[in-house]
């Protein structure tokens, strides 16, 4: 507890403080941008853990990413343009609240929620350590391996749509990450001696690579129009009642928080599902449901609250498996193993200081953060009307200079490039890129504790108790999403004449 | 039943030859521990990959995910106009690239920034040197104030003095 509290004080402390609201600005200012998102936010400063302290640049990691999901519901709400999947949900009743008139009111409702749910989630990764610790210190090379295969198995299963693509990639992901030294016996592999590969590909690379260059391509050749929606009448009044709504529904938005949470433990299935998920409760549970879609506040409080308190959850599998469950959660994980630090057991033990300090910054920032939100609208609307030229040169430089600053090697431009072609290409064709990123983050782990496993036990570690139940699950999960897959492909042949509302965006968490 | 390879299989039939040699390659060049995971791997993306394409010979591919997974996306871009997007500015990223290598990073931003908001025609001459100096300051600032790290001569430099 004095840990838990101590963690309190040194954020509050100079210059963590700047950090967590430099990072919270950041995240808001540019979770506003249609395009960018908060993975390829995260992918441009995670070269930062190469330069600043750890201690520092963990605060600014996840103080973006608990807030990018609170701004991005005004472009949604104010021009029907979800800058991120996660917002989807959001923009049925959202925007249509806009075209009413109601604005003000939804922007009130969504950030109170907002507010709420990422603090409910943060809340339940909290009491979760003490309920995690028992199981995780009971893991050996075994389940540490068959919980990594899982996760990754799961995100690809689950993430795009379609279970070949997504293991293929991921799989794929894990074969890039074995370039260079093998850490079971030493031998340099696929390095061709060529003295870059002999060290490896950098998650920086290949993540700014995989992310953000397809992302500037298509902001450079988006085409599409930006209807609606403005703030009319009095804001202040409109988000207060907004806040009135919030409250009333206050069951609602509960339920939506733990929606959230258990969908972030889940991997593979991160905001975007939570958004859904929750927007679908929020449907079914409700007494009159005539007004959904025509815009009802319940349809913007339930994904709101659900798609930040997702964010508590998704850290859960990470620090405590050192399992990312999405591809953000990954690009924390490498700042994490950049750093030098192993997730896993030792974030509920000797790290612990670690994870209180994330459990505080995900709190403080969602708190912050929605109050700026609250405050500042009108400001931070202005920024949907940036024109893109100046966002794709600024972009475009702070690419070149995240990946050229870290290592000050040219070939990393080169390899950021390529690696940008192959996201590019998976984007296009729609190969999900999170479970690629995963799988190249978990490559060392999962390797080191399968080798080990094999080599210490033979086959003896797959009779494990956790180890078997833990397989049985992934069998039948697998089994499950594909004989779910086959069913959809069936129901689309029969719907295929009808016209499609939704075109998917795979990628985003 | 109609067959046809469309754009997407290539890739897939990429990915397959790619995970093969890669497979091969470990399995033929390293003992037992270090190839396991690369043989395992390529041979999983292999087998992945070829039904994959067994489903898109049969056109059964769905291109609808799950009703969560997906988002509302405005853009109407096409396939061809994507493609022409991403030529055009992987064209800028290895000119770029080409040009730090010659003459240096500073000077190679300056350069992309000003031709790039002069390209657009949506910008004045004027504006674009100052926000290109702007640019130039702050990634001098980054690197040598925040980060403190000295760069490595371009080739230019080494080639004159």
């Amino acid at each position: 507890m004095d840990s838990f509290w101590g963690s309190f004080v040194q954020i509050l402390s100079w210059p963590s403080v700047g950090f967590l609201i430099g990072g919270t600005l950041l995240g808001l200012i540019l979770g506003v941008i249609p395009g960018l998102g908060g993975i390829t936010i995260l992918a441009l400063l995670l070269p930062l853990t190469y330069t600043i302290d750890f201690q520092y640049s963990i605060l600014l990691m996840t103080a973006i990413m608990a807030v990018t999901v609170t701004s991005d519901t005004i472009p949604t709400i104010l021009i029907g343009v979800p800058p991120t999947a996660g917002a989807s949900a959001t923009l049925l009743d959202g925007h249509a609240m806009a075209l009413n008139g109601e604005a003000a009111r939804a922007l009130g409702a969504s950030y109170t929620s907002s507010i709420i749910g990422g603090v409910l989630g943060t809340i339940c990764l909290w009491l979760s350590i003490p309920v995690l610790r028992p199981f995780v210190l009971a893991f050996g090379p075994p389940e540490i391996f068959v919980v990594a295969l899982w996760g990754l198995t799961m995100l690809g299963a689950l993430s795009s749509g379609n279970m070949f693509k997504g293991l293929a990639a991921g799989f794929l992901g894990i074969l890039l990450g074995t370039i260079g030294r093998s850490p079971t016996s030493g031998i340099y592999r696929y390095s061709f001696d060529i003295p870059y590969l002999i060290d490896g590909l950098k998650i920086v690379t290949v993540s700014l690579g995989l992310f953000a260059i397809p992302e500037v391509i298509k902001m450079a050749t988006a085409k599409g129009s930006t209807p609606g929606g403005e703030i009319r009448g009095d804001l202040l009044r409109g988000q207060l009642q907004g806040m009135v709504d919030v409250l009333r529904h206050w069951g609602l938005l509960i339920r939506g928080s733990m929606i959230g949470v258990w969908i972030g433990v889940v991997p593979g299935v991160g905001s975007v599902t939570a958004d859904w998920f929750a927007y679908a409760h929020a449907v079914q549970s409700a007494k009159d449901k005539s007004r959904f879609g025509k815009g009802d506040v319940r349809g913007v409080i339930a994904p709101e609250a659900s798609n930040n308190s997702c964010k508590g959850g998704d850290f859960i599998p990470t620090l405590a498996f050192g399992v990312p469950g999405s591809a953000s959660m990954s690009l924390v994980l490498g700042a994490f193993l950049i750093a030098g630090i192993n997730p896993g057991p030792n974030m509920l033990t000797t790290d612990i200081g670690i994870t209180y300090r994330i459990i505080w910054a995900l709190a403080l920032a969602n708190i912050v953060g929605g109050g700026i939100c609250l405050l500042a609208t009108s400001q931070i609307a202005k920024l949907l009307y940036l024109p893109k030229h100046y966002l794709i040169a600024v972009i475009t430089t702070f690419l070149i200079l995240a990946v050229y600053i870290g290592t000050k090697n040219i070939g990393d431009i080169l390899v950021m490039i390529m690696f940008g072609g192959l996201g590019f290409v998976m984007k296009q064709y729609g190969w999900a890129r999170p479970p690629l990123i995963v799988g190249f983050v978990l490559s060392d782990i999962a390797e080191w504790n399968f080798v080990i496993s094999v080599t210490l036990m033979g086959i003896s570690w797959l009779w494990r108790p956790m180890v078997m139940g833990m397989i049985i699950i992934f069998v039948l999960n697998q089994v499950w999403t594909y004989l779910k897959e086959r069913q959809m492909a069936r129901d689309e042949a029969v719907i295929r004449v009808a016209p499609k509302p939704l075109e998917r965006d795979e990628d985003e968490d | 039943m109609k067959m046809k390879i469309n754009n997407e299989s290539y890739f897939t039939i990429a990915l397959m030859t790619v995970s093969f040699f890669a497979g091969v390659y470990a399995f033929v060049q390293w003992d037992f521990k270090t190839a396991l995971v690369p043989v395992l791997c390529g041979g999983v993306i292999f087998i992945l990959c070829l039904f994959q394409f067994i489903k898109e010979l049969k056109g059964s591919e769905t291109t609808s995910s799950q009703i969560m997974d997906s988002g509302f996306d405005k853009d109407k871009s096409t396939e061809r106009e994507n493609i022409a997007g991403a030529i055009k500015y992987f064209g800028i990223l290895g000119g770029l690239y080409l040009s730090i290598y010659i003459i240096g990073l500073y000077t190679s931003i300056g350069f992309f920034v000003f031709l790039y908001l002069l390209a657009s025609r949506e910008v004045s001459a004027a504006k674009s040197i100052v926000f290109a100096a702007g640019i130039v300051g702050v990634v001098y600032i980054i690197i040598n104030k925040v980060a403190e790290e000295a760069l490595p001569d371009p080739l230019l430099y080494k080639l004159l003095f």
